[in-house]
């Protein structure tokens, strides 16, 4: 006989979604608002009860053939205020319901946020861009969220909104573990604002994956470094995902960088850097030691790569 | 429910639940059976159709969020006994074998080619990724959204 | 023969346009009046007692028309070639995909509800996941009434091994392995059964490969005649070997069900259904030892292969046949001692899949090949130069290759030219700076045409010639996706000489249509061609006949452009004026064809004698850049030439070779079932991947015929060959690139860049 640890129910075969013995509900409710303002009502009485839906890129997998479990839908699709990309001069300021399609293909954003506009046009496919929102992908709060990282990478806030007023959080704040967050049952993330970058940056974007398409990240990287006219670093951030629980920016790494000039900084010491702060985990999509040795390599290349580029 | 959308040209009002999926509406109570469900997951593609201009994995989308949209499916290109120049250039280019993922191919070039008239065989493949094909390995499939765009040029088409 | 019309030429494919537009209906999309819509419900543990089991509250449930078990099912064992495998487990369950209870009600719905409502208790035993493990005497049995967990051994026996190794200078031991692939055919399986309908008992309409094993089965499992089983398979969406004995048992439950209820019953399943249940192909472990003189001349070989052939035996006998006459691959080893076998686990069951019992063995050797030569300081094309068959070479089973063109010299040169393999050696040989580098590999085959000494091989064919002049064509083989109505309708075509619009490949009809074998082995071109054409030639003979009669024409009749014409040219009626003139007056215009396949021998014993009648000859080559860092593999160039005999539609044959060539890379570089202990973590798409149409470039297909004497227009095989090459292409050029070898397959990440796969501590 085998060990008793391996002897339980959890050790089944694993099906998406079956499992549950909820007896299926005849009629749901379908909410389409069409103003924000209808939407947070919704919300504010609803709560968790409804199941906020925009792409549906995530939410229909996470209830793939359990659809019958969802009592309540909140569709946010019909809000046009929250598919809206502003730029100023200080900021840019990204509706939650843009589509990652049109992220990637947003001229202005592929010249401020290149890393976003590159990770956008590599999330999934083209049937995922055109429906995939960059709200769901932080609401899903996946550590391996293909835009997360160069978001953190841009010191990105989040606006959280409900009928009693709005937050704004750090969206290193937002993250609490493995699809968790801070969202609370009244709100919805209606907003991602975004300081425009300076002229002086460089950035790094990159995706490992298992292959070049549909494919959920083994890990992501966003370096963003900042320097003055002189080749010193004013300011730098190397965010990861998929290397922790959530999405993380390692700050050891943009606080070693800091006052350095780029071409004089040892590289090999920057993966290092990078590899003590974070905690990856073994899962399907790569082993810790894996997640150690990429994290180091990408993070040595791009910043040796970004020393050459001035 | 009831919802509005137009289907291949044609006004509905249908009745739906709003646990639904588009697919299942395609399918079931449409009749169109073009789009095919390989996975459920929006992994494979088969189940693409033309949602408001861009391919969307009706697997993934509620009946429900079709209110008031303009779809279309395979179903929908030929003009009676006319092909559409990308079913043509199927034909032609040897790109069809089992024919389960086509329908869907199909409709992702159709997009592809309404925004890039004449694209690359690299814009070609990153624009189909999300379309999975186990026999073609995807070459004659490409040949044909090429020889289609040939052809949409030369005949003024879209 | 030297002015061909239709054959040999890139004929659009017949079914094309109702694909294209969405007519096509696969079996999903079937509908009968009255349906029900079945449902299975699998065990939860990969080996466990079955204890009790309540369907009382399924039996309840609103819309349910009936729930059964193993109890209910008339005869539940079934099989190709070893009647194992079980409908439905009764007492234990002996792998994960094992089903318990079936159910079918009025909606998908509340089948699925309903199947969440069977109260199944088990007691989970702890069991076998390794062959290795299965293999040894003591071990725990997996089958009821074995007294091994064996399920086959075929040894083979040439020279002496001994011997062989004392003359060599350098002997290389090497260990491989290789893992389990899903066929993940684009359409899961679906299958409808209509009870006594048009004089049978059922009619079984869906995505059946193998339409007379299937009907064997369920003939078998109601303990009917095989003429009360009708199986009409039309339009499928892949198939690649994997819907048969999965289908059979879907049939065979949704046939006892029907019958039961006196109502269709439609089983469709979802894609991590078809995954956990059905079979894959076999994992091998394979050892290795070769020995070679200093000059690079092999002089013996000692292969041992374990497949593992998880809980039914399925084709495990005939998987690890083929595997033990390709073994040595293409190269004259004077004395030679393989053995293959197969052991039963508490794995998912294995069997056909495109390639067979190939591609693991062509893996390991060719990998091998390619490490003897970089041992004796070769390049790795004259190692094989020296030592590969020629016209006349004695094979590894001493048969004589004298009966057709043995053309590894020439696929060698055309892959080679084709991707400028030589200066990219050279250049990949030399030292590479940087993250990413750049390597080129080759890996050459010899196949068997068709199943050899497995089993009987013979196909039938009937040409109707109706009397308006169009052409009905009937054969046991169906069309899977590979395009053999098209090649069957050009085979017709040209012996009639009329074109094929006229031309209608029937759905393959087991009441209608001949028993012709299965749909495999990539026999059909060779099989169904040559029967078709027998039958053709009848009608021709017919026609001839009664024209020379009716028309009072001499000499030579030709038929061409959909008209018969005098020696001199002359016109004397079209094609269709001829059959309703000669239908008009009594004669008799359809024929069966019947073809038997030339002879084999082989000698269970030792390994010797014919196994195939005809062998096919191909060679790949892979040209990819690593990325160090990640260990990410990029496939830049891939070069494919294949001796085909003769290409029927050179299209199609391209087809086939992009196709097979895409799905080598995907089991090279990162299909994986995350198999543990019996169970399957992916069970999606989303985790079990496959190639899109990014990670892949463009592939130079390269088609070199040397035509067959027995072959139709000289015509032999193309499915597999294309798949068996990849892994070892692929293999190679990583080796090259890095410097580090690898003897385990998925070549993902991890194992390129770490050396091995962390997630499985192997």
């Amino acid at each position: 006989m085998q060990k008793e640890s391996k002897l339980n129910a959890e050790n089944r075969q694993k099906t998406s979604g079956r499992g549950s013995n909820k007896v299926p509900i005849g009629s749901a409710d379908f909410l389409a608002p069409e103003s924000l303002e209808k939407a947070l009502d919704y919300r504010k009485r609803y709560g968790f009860e409804a199941t906020v839906i925009a792409g549906g890129t995530d939410i229909m997998v996470d209830y793939f053939e359990r659809l019958y479990e969802v009592n309540s839908w909140l569709d946010l699709n019909k809000i046009e205020e929250l598919k809206k990309i502003e730029i100023n001069d200080e900021e840019i300021i990204i509706g939650a319901t843009a589509t990652h399609k049109r992220i990637a293909e947003h001229p202005d954003l592929q010249k401020y946020l290149p890393m976003l506009a590159h990770a956008s046009s590599e999330v999934g496919a083209w049937q995922i861009q055109s429906r995939g929102t960059i709200g769901g992908n932080i609401v899903t709060s996946s550590p391996a969220g293909d835009t997360l990282a160069p978001l953190l990478a841009y010191d990105a806030k989040v606006v959280l909104q409900s009928k009693g007023g709005n937050r704004i959080l750090d969206m290193s704040d937002f993250f609490i573990g493995p699809k968790e967050n801070v969202e609370e049952s009244d709100e919805l993330l209606t907003k991602i604002i975004i300081p425009k970058p300076s002229e002086n940056i460089l950035s790094r974007w990159k995706k490992v994956g298992k292959r070049k398409a549909l494919i959920i990240s083994s890990l992501t990287m966003a370096i963003l470094i900042e320097i003055d006219n002189d080749g010193v670093i004013e300011n730098a951030r190397a965010c990861y995902g998929a290397v922790a629980p959530t999405p993380i920016e390692v700050k050891n790494v943009g606080d070693y960088l800091k006052n350095q000039k780029l071409k004089e900084v040892d590289a090999k010491k920057v993966g290092e850097i990078a590899v003590a702060g974070i905690s990856p985990i073994d899962d399907i999509r790569g082993t810790e030691q894996y997640r150690r040795q990429v994290t180091h390599d990408l993070t040595v290349n791009a910043i040796k790569e970004m020393a050459e580029e001035i | 429910m009831e919802i509005k959308f137009t289907i291949n040209g044609e006004e509905r009002t249908e009745q739906i639940k709003p646990n639904q999926r588009l697919l299942d509406l395609i399918r079931k109570d449409l009749g169109l059976l073009s789009a095919k469900e390989g996975c459920g997951k929006g992994e494979c593609g088969a189940c693409t159709v033309i949602m408001n201009g861009e391919p969307v994995t009706s697997c993934l989308v509620l009946a429900a969020q079709a209110d008031g949209a303009e779809i279309l499916t395979v179903e929908g290109l030929a003009e009676g006994d006319k092909l559409h120049p990308l079913q043509e250039a199927f034909i032609e280019a040897g790109a069809v074998q089992c024919g389960f993922c086509i329908p869907g191919c199909i409709m992702t070039a159709y997009c592809l080619l309404k925004t890039n008239s004449l694209p690359t065989r690299q814009e070609i493949r990153t624009a189909l990724a999300g379309n999975i094909c186990r026999c073609t390995g995807y070459q004659k499939i490409v040949d044909a959204v090429q020889l289609a765009a040939d052809k949409m040029a030369a005949g003024g088409e879209g | 023969m030297n002015d061909l019309k239709q054959v040999n030429k890139s004929k659009k494919r017949v079914d094309a346009k109702a694909k294209v537009t969405g007519k096509a209906k696969f079996g999903a999309d079937l509908k009968f009046a009255n349906m029900l819509y079945g449902k299975v419900v699998r065990t939860k543990y990969p080996y466990a007692k079955i204890k009790n089991v309540d369907i009382s509250k399924a039996e309840a449930y609103p819309g349910v028309e009936v729930v059964m078990t193993a109890k209910d099912i008339p005869n539940n064992t079934f099989g190709v070639i070893i009647q194992n495998q079980r409908v439905l487990a009764e007492d234990e369950a002996i792998y994960i995909g094992d089903g318990i209870v079936m159910l079918a009600a009025e909606s998908k719905e509340a089948a699925e509800e309903a199947a969440k409502l069977v109260e199944i208790e088990y007691e989970e035993l702890k069991g076998i996941h390794d062959p290795l493990e299965s293999r040894k005497p003591d071990a725990q049995l997996v089958m009821e009434g074995t007294d091994s967990n064996q399920v086959v051994h075929h040894p083979l026996r040439k020279g002496d091994v001994e011997t062989g190794f004392a003359e060599a200078d350098l002997i290389l031991e090497r260990e491989y392995s290789t893992h389990y692939i899903e066929h993940a055919y684009l359409e899961p399986e679906a299958v409808t059964v209509v009870p006594n309908e048009r004089q049978t008992l059922v009619s079984v309409y869906g995505s059946v490969q193998n339409p007379y094993a299937t009907r064997d089965a369920v003939a078998r499992v109601l303990e009917a005649d095989l003429s009360q089983v009708r199986i009409i398979q039309d339009n499928m969406g892949g198939s690649f070997g994997g819907k048969d004995e999965n289908i059979s048992s879907m049939a065979a439950r949704a046939a006892v069900m029907a019958l039961e209820t006196d109502r269709p019953v439609q089983m469709v399943n979802s894609r991590e259904e078809s995954i956990i249940e059905s079979y894959k192909r076999h994992p091998y472990n394979l050892k290795y030892k070769v020995g070679a003189t200093k000059e690079g001349k092999l002089t013996a070989m000692e292969i041992e292969a374990v497949a593992d052939s998880g809980a039914y035996a399925c084709q495990t006998p005939f998987v690890t046949w083929r595997s033990v006459v390709q073994a040595t691959g293409p190269y004259e080893v004077p004395n030679v001692k393989t053995d293959t076998y197969g052991f039963y686990t508490n794995n998912p069951y294995t069997g056909a899949m495109r390639g067979y019992g190939s591609p693991p063995t062509c893996f390991a050797q060719e990998s091998l090949m390619d490490e003897l030569a970089e041992e004796l300081g070769m390049k790795p094309d004259q190692l094989r130069e020296k030592n590969m068959y020629r016209q006349g070479s004695h094979t590894a089973s001493n048969q004589k290759l004298d009966n057709h063109t043995v053309s590894l010299q020439e696929v060698l040169d055309k892959a080679k030219e084709s991707i400028n393999y030589d200066k990219k050696y050279e250049e990949y040989s030399k030292e590479q700076t940087g993250e990413k580098k750049r390597g080129i590999g080759l890996a050459i085959s010899y196949r068997g045409v068709s199943l050899g000494a497995e089993a009987i091989d013979t196909t039938g064919g009937i040409v109707a010639v109706q009397k308006d002049g169009s052409i009905i064509l009937y054969c046991g083989l169906a069309e899977n996706g590979q395009g053999l109505r098209t090649v069957f309708s050009q085979v017709v075509g040209e012996e009639l000489g009329v074109n094929l619009d006229r031309i209608t490949y029937m759905e393959a009809d087991t009441s209608v249509a001949p028993e012709s074998g299965s749909t495999v082995a990539s026999r059909s071109t060779f099989m169904g061609g040559n029967a078709l054409k027998k039958a053709a030639k009848n009608v021709k003979e017919t026609m001839i006949e009664f024209a020379k009669e009716e028309y009072g024409v001499e000499g030579e009749i030709i038929f061409k452009d959909n008209a018969l014409y005098t020696d001199s040219g002359k016109k004397i009626e079209d094609f269709s004026k001829v059959a309703s003139d000669a239908f008009h007056s009594g004669v008799f215009l359809s024929s069966y064809g019947w073809y038997k396949a030339p002879k084999i021998s082989w000698d269970e014993e030792t390994g010797q004698g014919r196994p195939y009648f005809t062998y096919v000859y191909g060679c790949q080559i892979a040209e990819v850049e690593v990325d160090t860092g990640t260990g990410q593999v990029k496939v830049l160039n891939m070069a494919a030439a294949h001796d085909v005999g003769k290409a029927i539609n050179p299209a199609n044959v391209r087809g086939q070779i992009y196709g097979g060539v895409v799905m080598a890379v995907g089991h090279a570089l990162m299909e994986d079932l995350g198999f543990s202990d019996g169970f399957i973590n992916h069970t999606n798409f989303d985790e079990y991947l496959i190639p899109t149409a990014k990670d892949i470039p463009d592939i130079d297909a390269i088609i070199v015929e040397n035509p067959d004497p027995a072959g139709p227009y000289g015509a032999k095989s193309i499915g597999e060959p294309t798949v068996e090459l990849g892994g070892a292409a692929i293999n190679n050029a990583i080796a090259l690139a890095t410097g580090e070898r690898h003897y385990d397959l998925p070549l993902n990440l991890e194992r390129v860049l770490i050396g091995r796969d962390l997630s499985r501590e192997g």
